[in-house]
């Protein structure tokens, strides 16, 4: 019997409308987990190289895990996965939530769509019933009013839906997928993946349960958790104040983006912080299934100016600072709007603001042709602006129309004076953390496959001191000594590849980073410990992290088959360049020299290719996953 | 009476700020607040009357310079930031 997962694989046929199910055996769950693993091990096996990421050929995954929707804090996340429109490789997003518990409950342990169908429709997933139904009356519906019509026609507000709104229907390449509207996959451009296959949105109801080999043991875990949460100081803290605690914080060392990385201090960021928002607009603190942590945010008003609503969230970090430091926006409340408005027309808020950051940047240094901003008063800190092109954005008009190619389609265009500008990797616009300050996650910028993200390695401030309980985490890890957060040398980049193995890990099995060290309270033993206690499996957590370095290898392999090579691991101009402004980071740059020097070491660490920045045969052997190798060597699209 | 009196003006206030997991050390409020000290208090001395541990600490300002001596006096009037541990949004 099996313990943890389903065992059963949805496929879905969008072009023929047909569906079928898979049931791999356990060695397949046990090899993957599930999340990133599965995504990369169905678009090897089955999309063929080259294909239009917005073209039938293109594979989409939603894979929750073994793990997924155990009755734990912290295995709620789930995986979706094909090639990029933005970037042009893995595209990958990861969330919380209860979507990917309640497909486990319905029944399958992920989905795999081909195909594109004629007319709009969405899936109903039922107690292992599925349905390809007609979403003709919801095209064009925003998120909630299409999750609103969803729930009325099937009688039922209890149902989980993971959909797109009006820019995936749009194919803008940076569009994004909601679930219970809050939760939202915003990376790589998934919901425009979505919008190509004409799936408005995949809903999920189940009674089914998790089998545990040894509940007790799981609930010991969760149980502990829970009485601890509040005296841990990360985990009270991410509950207290959540991630934009980091506003003020980033803000007095000196790494607060500010007008498109230009400053990492913000004379507004009192205005914009997590402690404003306690005293403001606040309504209260949710989070996801069976988690006591309680993380996100949930924000609601109604002011003169604005009316926001509750069911969409409230902004995170990354929202606070790429709509506001990052556009000179000092405005909380517009910035509570514009991440509503996001989240409702369905936009990837960090990319949604660095297109905007970029727009003024190029402004204000006169690079944009006349006609691209007519009639626009596109300066930092005009937050009526900002409003305005996320729905210019979403409608593709006026200067929308440009902003809704990304960045790095935007610089292009421009010439080389606006790409010196352009904030991005592999075609990803950056996360609002400033690789000058940050050189652990600089470095995940440049080298993960996805493109720009910051949930690669942890960040570095975790590891800088001997008595930071991050730190301590995990010496099971090997991590034994601290290292200064603009550390970039050998030391740094063994530290980097080891903790992007946990997180890559964490990103196969439903783990959620701010539940687990070293970012939260769960150890590296009871993650273990839980591993066994839902599968029954005798693991370690030396297998654990050889799966993560797995899927780091698959994904990589995707690439290379796509054309990456090591000249797209790099670093936008920009993090090479003196920080400007007035903080205590003021003139520190990354050094080209030593970035290269730490690719160089990466690829040997890793037994890579160190030109074609690919995984050797030897490598993906070790890894059990030869099969990949033809994928890589022939170009093949079938392993 | 009279001696507390002049504990009273041998006392000052000093104004304290607390950030993220730190807040739970002073009630959780998201400002500044008020802290009498007497003359001789030092930054280490207002931290243990706060029951923070050093290893939560992150970075300590007095009057918005950087500080990481806690034998640092405090004097009436002074502004005294003490952040936190933060992982990152």
């Amino acid at each position: 019997m099996a313990f943890g997962y389903n065992g059963k694989i949805l496929h879905v046929d969008l072009t023929r409308s047909t569906t079928s199910v898979e049931e791999p055996p356990e060695i397949f769950y046990r090899r993957y987990f599930g999340g990133r693993a599965f995504v990369a091990y169905y678009l090897l096996k089955m999309m063929p190289k080259g294909a239009d990421p917005l073209g039938p050929e293109n594979v989409l995954v939603f894979a929750s895990s073994v793990l997924g929707g155990a009755p734990a804090h912290g295995l709620c996340r789930f995986s979706v996965g094909a090639k990029s429109p933005l970037t042009g490789g893995f595209g990958e997003s990861e969330a919380g939530g209860y979507w990917g518990p309640e497909l486990k409950f319905a029944g399958y342990d992920a989905v795999v769509i081909t195909g594109r169908a004629a007319k709009p429709v969405y899936l109903w997933i039922h107690d292992g019933a599925v349905e390809i139904r007609d979403a003709s009356g919801i095209r064009g519906m925003t998120t909630g009013e299409a999750q609103d019509a969803i729930h009325q026609e099937l009688g039922d507000s209890k149902i989980r839906v993971a959909l797109i709104g009006p820019a995936g229907e749009n194919r803008i390449p940076f569009a994004n997928i909601a679930n219970d509207l809050s939760h939202i996959s915003g990376r790589t451009g998934m919901g425009a993946v979505m919008g190509s296959k004409n799936l408005k949105a995949i809903a999920c109801r189940g009674t089914g349960k998790i089998q545990m080999k040894d509940a007790e043991a799981v609930s010991n875990v969760a149980r502990r958790v829970a009485r601890d949460r509040k005296e841990y100081p990360l985990s009270y803290s991410l509950h207290w104040i959540g991630t934009p605690g980091a506003v003020l914080h980033f803000n007095h060392a000196g790494t607060l983006p500010t007008k498109n990385f230009r400053e990492g201090t913000f004379p507004g960021a009192e205005k914009i912080s997590g402690e404003k928002m306690i005293e403001t607009i606040l309504k209260k603190r949710e989070g996801c299934y069976a988690c006591a942590i309680q993380c996100k945010r949930g924000v609601g008003f109604q002011s003169e100016r604005f009316t926001v609503d509750l069911r969409y969230g409230g902004p995170e970090y990354e929202s606070l600072a790429a709509l506001g430091s990052n556009c000179g926006i000092d405005d909380l409340e517009a910035i509570a709007k514009g991440n509503e408005l996001c989240n409702r027309f369905g936009l990837d808020v960090i990319s949604m603001g660095n297109s905007i950051s970029f727009a003024m940047d190029c402004n204000e240094h006169g690079l944009l042709p006349k006609g691209w901003a007519e009639g626009e008063d596109l300066k930092f800190g005009n937050a009526a602006a900002m409003l305005k092109l996320i729905e210019d954005t979403v409608r593709r008009r006026g200067l929308g129309k440009h902003l809704a190619k990304g960045v790095r389609a935007m610089a292009r265009e421009l010439g080389p004076g606006a790409e010196k500008l352009a904030v991005h990797t592999k075609g990803q616009e950056v996360p609002l953390h400033d690789a000058r300050g940050k050189a652990a996650v600089g470095f995940g910028y440049a080298v993960v496959e996805k493109g720009a993200d910051h949930l690669v390695s942890g960040f570095d401030v975790l590891y800088e001191k001997p008595d930071h309980p991050g730190f301590l985490s995990v010496a099971p890890m090997g991590i034994l000594e601290p290292l200064g957060v603009n550390d970039m040398g050998p030391r740094k980049i063994r530290l980097f590849m080891y903790m992007s193995y946990l997180w890559s890990f964490y990103n196969c099995a439903s783990v959620c980073n701010f539940a687990f060290v070293p970012r939260s309270i769960t150890t590296l033993g009871e993650l273990v410990g839980l591993v066994k206690g839902i599968t029954g499996w005798e693991t370690s957590l030396w297998e654990l992290v050889k799966a993560g370095e797995r899927a780091i290898n698959m994904a990589r392999a995707f690439n290379v088959r796509e054309g990456f090579s090591r000249q797209d691991d790099t670093l936008p101009e920009r993090f090479f360049q003196p920080l400007e402004g007035e903080g205590p980071l003021k003139g520190f740059q990354i050094d080209r020299g030593a970035f290269q020097e730490g690719l160089d070491l990466y690829y040997g660490m890793m037994n890579w290719d160190a030109q074609k920045a690919s995984p050797t045969r030897a490598k993906l052997i070790e890894l059990d996953i030869d099969w990949v190798w033809d994928c890589i060597r022939e170009g093949k699209s079938r392993g | 009476m009279a001696a507390r009196g002049e504990e009273e003006k041998r006392q000052g206030v000093i104004e304290m700020r607390l950030y993220t997991n730190l807040a739970r050390y002073g009630g959780e409020k998201t400002g500044f607040f008020p802290v009498p000290v007497s003359p001789s208090e030092t930054l280490g001395g207002l931290v243990r009357k706060f029951g923070i541990p050093r290893e939560e600490i992150s970075m300590v300002q007095v009057n918005d310079r950087l500080t990481g001596d806690f034998e640092t006096p405090l004097h009436p009037g002074d502004r005294v930031k003490i952040f936190g541990l933060v992982g990152g949004g």
